[in-house]
């Protein structure tokens, strides 16, 4: 497969967001396109994946080689004719065209892509799991005893055989990116484009991911990864293409684009393990001795946050007595958090681990009352807050949801800001707006629509709207998951400032090199329980001396401190 | 944890239930006849108890027909030029018996309509029909659309609900009751229109990358009973529907 793209723009915009693009991929190559928010990768995903232009109209200049054919794409190309064209089975137009549509189906067996949400990408008409990742085997018209035996194999291969009778919509994120993931692997392409295909998810959900790549990789498959991170499973990639404003920079072998200086200029997220670096370690060591959030301080400190004896199952437990499920049949539900303790004091920084399905997500709902314990009681600063309203209980607590979308529903970054903020003092309100768009690096951006910004800024944006209300307890749910190095930075900061003030800071996250290196404290949960909790250096020493507990990695850097080489 | 079957019409295929649908909806509607719309939906009732989906359906339906019901009343109640018997008369507005009748029997009209599609769409799953379709190799597209019209509700639902969620994270207190709903919805609405819109233009376009709506014939991994015999009395049951229109109309 070969793209030589000359241009790509979207409707409307007067420059092009890819230009100047080279990118070919043999048989059993594995390929990692890295760039920072806004680079283009995800557009050059789509492009790949023959979803742009498509119905979205834009204009691209670009000859696609794939499966024996080329396909040309010119922008004042109307139809015309190209010499010497085989019978197209890629093109659902007629084959001698240039601006040829695609046949979804067939170009779908040469190159299947997983995009960034998982979510979004569920096909809404399936029942279960397994009908899930046959989707695209449904698609491609195969036979339904084929069909069975590839979803097993593949769900086998992904660790999803146990989970192939549920309800898609009801799995947690990590596990519906497996499921997708599944789904295009599930067709044995010659080419497979992966969109961040490790965000979210847990060490075990991670090897599954990887081994699936290196047996794909294994039968001749063509990998692309695109990442704004240099490690992880961009490690697979033998060569390395850095995309910035649109166009690719610099390519190179893995080894050698590491340490590029175009690598150390990007907001790319460096490879932990190859580069456990002094400033890590530092940053770790101020998190977890020196600095304002460690916990000898903390232990003085007032509670922000106590949940006590707190247990959790999945139904509504504030519907109205009608429709409420029975006490026999809640019981029968499976318990989320079962008997969790724990007190959060100002000045914290904490982090909360644990494998995709542990409860984490849920115990953070309880901070401000989006879910409300079966039992035992959660209290904020002084308060109970069983029966007070969410949109009181913000007023202490700001929480930053795991995916942006969910947290994002205003017409302007501005107005998305400034929602809920106090209305009288409109200059302090608009004060305050204009720092947190500020910390955030949004000034340029204010105007432009949430959704319409990339991956990382949407996830600043949510960041934004949590820093600007200056609350007594921020709780973050995977706040690192699709930023890239700038992101990453302007969290770390805005976590150890809003500590510094006193607030007490919860991070949810798979990200323990992250979390490591600003957090002072680790709790761990597994299966809805506090497995353990205290400074983070003691809860590594004791329980991470194998390099993972409880579906969690150990920090590459730590790892390294040890002498020991990270998974 | 494996989600509840739900409730079954025996082992009926979701297009002889939509069959039956039809037929009830459009030979009642022709009747137009009171006596004969209450008489279904007595029948519905029952049946729909029976199979157990009474709880789901008939509170739904009456969502959708107290404010319809009230609606009529205050139109044709009230305001119905062509009532003579005069029960009631207040300002510019009079009740009139035939209002009156006028309004219930096009309120138990609607509310059996109401009902038998109701009841198909709860009764149904999405993924049985799309395979059945796929089956009978309906366009690809034409499948989605009768699978997304049937999950529809539920899906602005659980956007609404995260949309309300996304606020209350921010501040927003809505009131209890009628005022507090209105205040809610107001607040909910252009949000809730842009993350549909949003949501649907990128649901589009995954699909498509996973090779939904190419020119290849789409198979189905779902197996759904469909027997030769309900196949005939499909067939039997929509010819005696159009006989039944046939005769109603030209004998009029």
């Amino acid at each position: 497969m070969r793209l030589q793209l000359d241009t790509f723009s979207y409707p409307g915009d007067e420059h092009p967001t890819l230009h100047g693009i080279d990118l070919a991929v043999q048989a059993g190559d594995c390929v990692l396109v890295a760039g920072g928010s806004g680079s283009g990768k995800s557009t050059l995903a789509r492009i790949l994946a023959a979803v742009l232009p498509g119905r979205h109209g834009g204009v691209l200049t670009a000859r696609f080689d794939m499966g024996g054919e080329t396909l040309w794409f010119s922008a004042g190309g109307q139809h015309s004719a190209r010499p010497d064209d085989p019978a197209s089975a890629l093109a659902a137009t007629s084959p001698d065209v240039v601006n040829p549509r695609i046949n979804a189906a067939v170009w779908n067996r040469h190159l299947a892509y997983v995009g960034q949400d998982p979510s979004a990408q569920l096909s809404t008409v399936a029942a279960t799991v397994a009908e899930e990742i046959a989707f695209a085997l449904e698609n491609s018209g195969m036979d339904r005893v084929l069909m069975k035996e590839r979803v097993r194999l593949t769900a086998r291969d992904l660790g999803l055989t146990d989970l192939l009778q549920r309800n898609p919509n009801e799995l947690s994120g990590g596990e519906q990116r497996r499921m997708i993931i599944a789904s295009a692997a599930a067709l044995n392409p010659d080419f497979l484009v992966l969109d961040e295909p490790t965000a979210g998810l847990d060490a075990d959900a991670r090897r599954y991911v990887r081994t699936m790549i290196e047996s794909l990789l294994a039968r001749g498959a063509g990998i692309v990864l695109l990442t704004p991170e240099l490690g992880g499973i961009g490690r697979l990639a033998a060569r390395v293409h850095l995309l910035d404003g649109g166009r690719i920079v610099a390519s190179g072998p893995r080894s050698t684009m590491l340490r590029s200086a175009e690598a150390a200029r990007l907001p790319l997220l460096p490879d932990a393990v190859d580069t456990a670096s002094a400033a890590v370690a530092a940053a770790a060591e101020e998190a977890n001795d020196g600095g304002p959030g460690a916990l000898p301080h903390a232990v003085q400190a007032q509670p922000v946050a106590e949940l006590q004896d707190v247990v959790y199952r999945y139904g509504d437990q504030r519907r109205r007595r009608l429709t409420a499920l029975s006490k026999r049949s809640l019981l029968r539900r499976p318990t989320v958090l079962d008997g969790v303790n724990l007190t959060l004091r100002a000045g914290e920084r904490v982090a909360i681990a644990g494998a995709n399905g542990a409860g984490k997500s849920t115990l953070l709902r309880h901070l401000n009352g989006l879910a409300r314990p079966e039992s035992g009681t959660v209290r904020i600063l002084d308060r109970n807050i069983a029966g007070e309203p969410v949109g009181s209980v913000a007023r202490d607590v700001a929480y930053l949801f795991q995916d942006p979308q969910d947290q994002l529903f205003e017409r302007t970054v501005a107005r998305e800001v400034a929602y809920g903020m106090p209305v009288e003092d409109s200059e302090d309100r608009d004060a305050a707006v204009q720092h947190a768009l500020e910390r955030c690096g949004l000034t340029a951006l204010a105007q432009e629509h949430p959704y319409e910004l990339p991956a990382s800024a949407r996830r600043l944006v949510a960041l934004a709207t949590v820093l600007v209300r200056r609350p007594s307890l921020l709780a973050m749910d995977e706040p690192t998951v699709s930023m890239d190095r700038d992101g990453v930075d302007r969290l770390a900061r805005a976590i150890k400032v809003e500590a510094a003030r006193g607030a007490a800071v919860a991070v949810v996250t798979h990200n323990l090199d992250f979390a490591y290196a600003h957090c002072s404290r680790l709790v761990l949960l597994s299966s809805g329980r506090i497995v353990a909790d205290g400074p983070f250096m003691h809860v590594l020493e004791q329980h991470f001396g194998g390099g993972e507990a409880f579906g969690v990695q150990a920090p590459a850097a730590w790892m390294r401190s040890k002498g020991v080489d990270s998974i | 944890m494996v989600s509840a079957a739900p409730p079954r019409l025996g082992r009926l295929s979701p297009l002889t239930v939509l069959c039956a649908a039809v037929v009830i909806a459009v030979t009642t509607t022709a009747l137009n006849s009171w006596a004969v719309s209450a008489g279904v939906l007595l029948g519905l009732a029952v049946l729909l108890a029976s199979v157990g989906l009474g709880r789901k359906v008939l509170p739904a339906a009456a969502v959708i027909m107290v404010p319809f019901g009230l609606s009529l009343l205050l139109t044709h109640g009230l305001f119905f030029p062509e009532g003579r018997s005069v029960l009631w008369t207040f300002g510019p507005a009079r009740v009139t018996a035939e209002g009156l009748f006028f309004a219930a029997s096009m309120g138990l009209r609607t509310a059996v309509f109401v009902v038998v599609f109701l009841a198909f769409s709860f009764h149904v799953q999405p993924a049985d029909l799309m395979a059945l379709l796929t089956k009978y190799r309906t366009p690809p597209q034409l499948g989605f659309v009768l699978c997304s019209a049937l999950t529809i509700a539920p899906a602005i639902a659980a956007r609404a609900r995260r949309v309300a969620q996304a606020q209350q994270a921010r501040g927003l207190v809505t009131g209890s009751g009628l005022r507090g709903r209105l205040a809610a919805v107001r607040e909910q609405a252009v949000p809730l229109v842009l993350a549909l819109l949003h949501e649907a233009g990128s649901r589009a376009d995954s699909l498509e990358a996973r090779g939904f709506g190419g020119r290849s014939r789409r198979t189905s991994y779902r197996e759904v009973t469909d027997s030769r015999a309900q196949q005939v009395f499909r067939t039997m049951l929509l010819a005696a529907l159009l006989a039944f229109l046939v005769f109603w109309y030209g004998a009029r």
